[in-house]
C-alpha cells in the first residue's frame, strides 16, 4: 500500500467512525425522548368498529380542577384488535396534580382513554370546561378500566402515607394496577362516573404490562376503577 | 506522380518584387510526408508544414508559384525526379548569366542516412549532393525530420534511439546552407498545440517578420535560423522528449547572407506592429484557431500577415492579455495592448499560458442547503473557501458555519453546523465566464440543543456528504470574481442513513496569483 492510499484509507475510516459514533440527527419530527411508554391492544369486543379514527389519549383527573385530557395522540386505524404504543414525552401540567398534605409532594392519576376523531381534524378536540365527560366534537370511546397512570412530581418515600399505600415512588411516570372490585359506574345525571366510597387497592406494575383498551359505544359500557384520591385526604 | 502547385493566389503577387537582388530567379521544392516507413508512427502536420512554408515563400519571398513545387506523401523517386527537373530549370535560368536561388525543404520521418518517404527511402547524402550540385548561386536545404512521430510528440511516448543527420563534408560549396531542425542524438517534435512542428512553426513566424531584428524589412536566412533556433530550443525544453537544437551550416563566403523574405511590400498583406517587447501569439479565426505567428521580441517588432481579423494573445509569466486586431492590405495595424482583455489567473493556468501551474486565492460566500432531516432547513451558512486552480482541475477546500432554529409542539431546536468539504471541478473558459462541473465531498458536524418540558438531551451528529456540483465563475476586475454554485448532495449519517438534498452558494473570490 502506498503512503497516499494508506492516508486516504485512514481518513475514510476515521470519517466512517465519526459517523458511527455520533448521535442521530434530530429533525423537527423529533418530540423528545419518552419519559415512559405505554403499550397494549385496542379491543372492540361486541362494539362495532368506529366510523372515524381512534386516538389514544391520557385524561388527568384532578380533584379541584377540570380534567386535563392531554398526552400524546396515537392514531389507531388498523384492524382490530389494534396494537398501539404511546410515548409519554412530557409531564402533565402541574394543575393536574394533587398535593399530598403530608409531604407536600405532588402526585396525579390519569386514565388511558380512547377518543374518536369525529370532526376528522387529526387532533384531540374536546371541551373540558366542565367536570365530567368532556364534550365534543370528538367523542369518548372507552379506555383501560383497571390500569391507570400516575405521575409523581416529587419523591414519595416508603414511610409516607402514599408510600405505604402505593409503594415508594420516584419522580416520574408510574403504571398502576387497581383492584377491579371498586369499579365506577356511569351516572347520566352527573354526566360522570360514580365511584363507590371505598379505598381502591393500587399497586405499581412495570410499563411492560400491556394496557389494553376497550372500545365502547356508550359511557355506561365502561367501568373504570376509582382513582385513589382518598390518598390526599 | 505529379508536382502539386499551390493555388493561383500567387498570381496576385506577380507584380511583387523579389526579395533577392534584382534578376535572381527563385525556385523551391517543399516535401511533406506524414507517412514514413511502415514502422514509423504517422505524423500529423508534416504535409501542412510544407504547405505553410510554401505559402510564405510565395507571399513574402518572391518565389513564383510556378517555381514552387509542393510534394505531399510522395515516394523517393518522385522527389528525385522533381529536384532534377528543378535543377534543369535552374541551369537554364542561369545559363544566360542570371542568378538563381534554390530552397529545398523536407518535413517528415528520417533516420541517420535517409529520408523516409511513404515506404521508400531517399539518401540524405544524395539529396545534399543534388542541392549542392545545383547551378543556383544560393542553395538552401532545410530538413525538419522527425523520426519517430508520436513517440517524440509533445503528448509523450517512447523516444526512439537517437540519430544524427550527417552532412558528410564541410560545406565547401559556396552559396550552400544546410539547416536541420535538430542536432545529433535529438528528435524533432510536433506540437498539437501549434498544429505543426516546433521548428517549422518558428521558421514561418520568423519569415513573417518576427526575425527581422534590424528592422530593414528583410528576413535573412541567418535571422530566420536564429529566431527558429532560440524558440524551438526554448519550447522543446518543456516537452517530454527534451530540448531540440536546430543546426545551421553554411558556406556563403563572399556572397553575403541569403534574403528569404521581404515584409514591406507584400500584396494583399498588412503589417501587425507590436509596439513593445513581449511574447505574442497571433491566431487565425479566434482563440481556438491556428497559430499563424509567434513573436518573441525584446523591442518593437512586426509581422506581415494576409489581410484579415486576428486574435492576439500576449503571454507574460503571470498575466495573459487577449484581443482582436484587424489588418488591412498595405497598411500597418498597431496592437493596442492597453485595450486587450486581461485574462483571470485561473483561466491563465487552465490555458497553460502561464509559467505557473497553480492559481489560488480566498473566496467568501453565502451558502444554503436543503433539509437533511425532517423540517431541518433550509439552513443558511457562511462559507470560506480557497480554490486551487490547476491546468485541468480546480480543488476547492471549503469551510462553512451555519445556524438553524425551529420548533414543534413539544420542543424548540437550535442547531449549530460546521462543514468541511472539498470540491473538485473542471472549468470551461468562455471569455468572462467560466462554467464548471465537478464533485464535492465533505463532512458536517451538527450540534443540536433542545428546549423541552420532557427529556431531549443535546446531540452531536456527524454526516458525510458526496454529490455533483456545477456553477459559474464571472470574472470581474483584477482577479475578483463572482461564483454561483449549485449541487445535489447525498448526506449519510447514523440517522438519517441517507438523504438527498440541494445546496446553492454565491461567493466573491479573489485570485491572488
Amino acid at each position: 500500500m502506498t503512503r497516499s492510499s494508506g492516508l486516504g484509507l485512514g481518513v475514510g475510516l476515521a470519517a466512517l467512525l465519526a459517523v458511527g459514533c455520533g448521535d442521530p440527527l434530530a429533525g423537527l419530527d423529533y418530540h423528545g425522548d419518552p419519559l415512559a411508554t405505554v403499550q397494549g391492544l385496542v379491543r372492540l369486543g361486541s362494539t362495532p368498529a368506529p366510523a372515524h379514527a381512534l386516538y389514544v389519549v391520557v385524561g388527568w383527573r384532578a380533584e379541584a380542577t377540570p380534567d386535563f385530557w392531554t398526552g400524546e395522540v396515537v392514531n389507531v386505524s388498523a384492524g382490530f384488535p389494534a396494537s398501539y404504543t404511546l410515548d409519554l414525552l412530557r409531564p402533565p401540567p402541574l394543575e393536574a396534580l394533587s398535593v399530598d398534605p403530608e409531604t407536600g409532594g405532588r402526585l396525579g392519576f390519569a386514565f388511558v382513554a380512547l377518543m374518536e376523531d369525529v370532526n376528522g381534524n387529526g387532533a384531540l378536540d374536546v371541551d373540558t370546561s366542565s367536570r365530567g365527560l368532556p364534550a365534543g366534537p370528538d367523542r369518548f370511546r372507552g379506555g383501560a378500566e383497571t390500569l391507570m397512570l400516575a405521575y409523581a412530581a416529587d419523591p414519595f418515600p416508603a414511610q409516607s402515607k402514599i408510600g405505604q399505600a402505593l409503594g415508594a415512588l420516584a419522580p416520574g411516570f408510574h403504571l398502576m394496577q387497581a383492584d377491579e372490585t371498586f369499579q365506577c359506574t356511569w351516572d347520566d345525571a352527573r354526566n360522570d362516573w360514580l365511584c363507590p366510597n371505598a379505598r381502591t387497592e393500587v399497586t405499581e406494575v412495570p410499563f411492560t404490562t400491556a394496557v389494553d383498551l376497550k372500545v365502547i359505544e356508550q359511557p355506561s359500557e365502561w367501568s373504570p376503577v376509582h382513582a385513589p384520591d382518598w390518598l390526599f385526604l | 506522380m505529379t508536382a502539386r502547385a499551390l493555388p493561383a493566389l500567387a498570381l496576385l503577387l506577380a507584380a511583387a518584387p523579389t526579395p533577392a537582388a534584382a534578376g535572381t530567379a527563385r525556385y523551391a521544392l517543399l516535401v511533406g510526408n506524414n507517412r514514413g516507413h511502415a514502422d514509423d508512427a504517422p505524423l500529423r502536420f508534416a504535409r501542412s508544414d510544407a504547405r505553410r512554408l510554401a505559402r510564405i515563400l510565395i507571399d513574402l519571398g518572391g518565389f513564383p508559384e510556378e517555381n514552387t513545387v509542393v510534394l505531399e506523401e510522395r515516394r523517393g523517386e518522385a522527389v528525385r525526379r522533381a529536384l532534377l527537373s528543378i535543377n534543369e530549370r535552374v541551369r537554364r535560368s542561369v545559363s544566360g548569366g542570371g542568378r538563381a536561388m534554390l530552397l529545398v525543404y523536407y518535413s517528415g520521418h528520417a533516420d541517420a542516412r535517409s529520408l523516409h518517404l511513404s515506404g521508400s527511402s531517399l539518401e540524405i547524402e544524395e539529396l545534399r549532393k543534388m542541392v549542392a550540385g545545383s547551378a543556383a548561386t544560393a542553395r538552401v536545404l532545410v530538413l525538419d525530420a522527425c523520426r519517430s512521430g508520436s513517440a517524440t510528440r509533445v503528448k509523450g511516448g517512447k523516444p526512439a534511439p537517437a540519430f544524427a543527420i550527417k552532412i558528410v563534408d564541410r560545406l565547401s560549396s559556396e552559396g550552400l546552407a544546410v539547416i536541420t531542425s535538430s542536432a545529433a542524438s535529438e528528435d524533432s517534435q510536433e506540437s498539437d498545440g501549434l498544429r505543426g512542428s516546433f521548428f517549422t512553426h518558428y521558421l514561418v513566424s520568423a519569415l513573417r517578420g518576427a526575425a527581422d531584428r534590424n528592422g530593414d524589412g528583410q528576413v535573412s536566412l541567418t535571422e530566420a535560423y536564429g529566431y527558429a533556433y532560440a524558440n524551438t530550443l526554448r519550447e522543446t525544453s518543456k516537452t517530454l522528449a527534451g530540448p531540440q537544437h536546430p543546426t545551421y551550416q553554411y558556406g556563403i563566403r563572399g556572397k553575403g547572407d541569403f534574403i528569404i523574405t521581404r515584409t514591406d511590400r507584400a500584396a494583399g498583406h498588412g503589417a501587425l506592429v507590436f509596439p513593445e517587447g513581449g511574447h505574442y501569439l497571433v491566431l487565425r479565426d479566434g482563440p481556438q484557431g491556428a497559430v499563424v505567428a509567434e513573436v518573441l521580441t525584446e523591442r518593437r517588432a512586426r509581422v506581415v500577415l494576409p489581410a484579415g481579423r486576428y486574435f492576439v494573445r500576449r503571454r507574460r509569466p503571470d498575466l495573459l492579455l487577449e484581443g482582436w486586431v484587424r489588418i488591412a492590405a498595405g497598411e500597418r495595424a498597431r496592437l493596442e495592448t492597453g485595450a486587450m482583455r486581461r485574462v483571470a489567473y485561473a483561466q491563465l493556468v487552465r490555458k497553460g499560458a502561464s509559467a505557473r501551474a497553480l492559481s489560488h486565492g480566498p473566496q467568501l460566500g453565502y451558502l444554503i442547503h436543503g433539509p437533511v432531516a425532517e423540517g431541518l432547513g433550509p439552513i443558511s451558512m457562511v462559507e470560506l473557501s480557497y480554490p486551487l486552480s490547476l491546468r485541468h482541475l480546480t480543488l476547492a477546500p471549503r469551510l462553512a458555519y451555519g445556524h438553524f432554529g425551529g420548533d414543534n409542539d413539544y420542543l424548540a431546536l437550535e442547531q449549530h453546523e460546521v462543514a468541511a468539504s472539498l470540491g473538485a471541478y473542471h472549468a470551461f473558459d468562455l471569455g468572462h465566464l467560466s462554467p464548471f462541473v465537478g464533485l464535492a465531498v465533505g463532512w458536517t458536524l451538527a450540534h443540536q440543543r433542545f428546549e423541552s418540558e420532557g427529556v431531549a438531551p443535546d446531540r452531536t451528529s456527524h454526516l458525510l456528504h458526496i454529490g455533483a456540483e456545477g456553477g459559474l465563475d464571472l470574472h470581474l476586475l483584477r482577479g475578483l470574481y463572482l461564483q454561483l454554485r449549485g449541487a445535489a448532495l447525498t448526506f449519510v449519517g447514523r440517522e438519517p442513513r441517507a438523504t438527498i438534498t440541494y445546496q446553492a452558494a454565491a461567493g466573491l473570490g479573489w485570485q491572488i496569483r
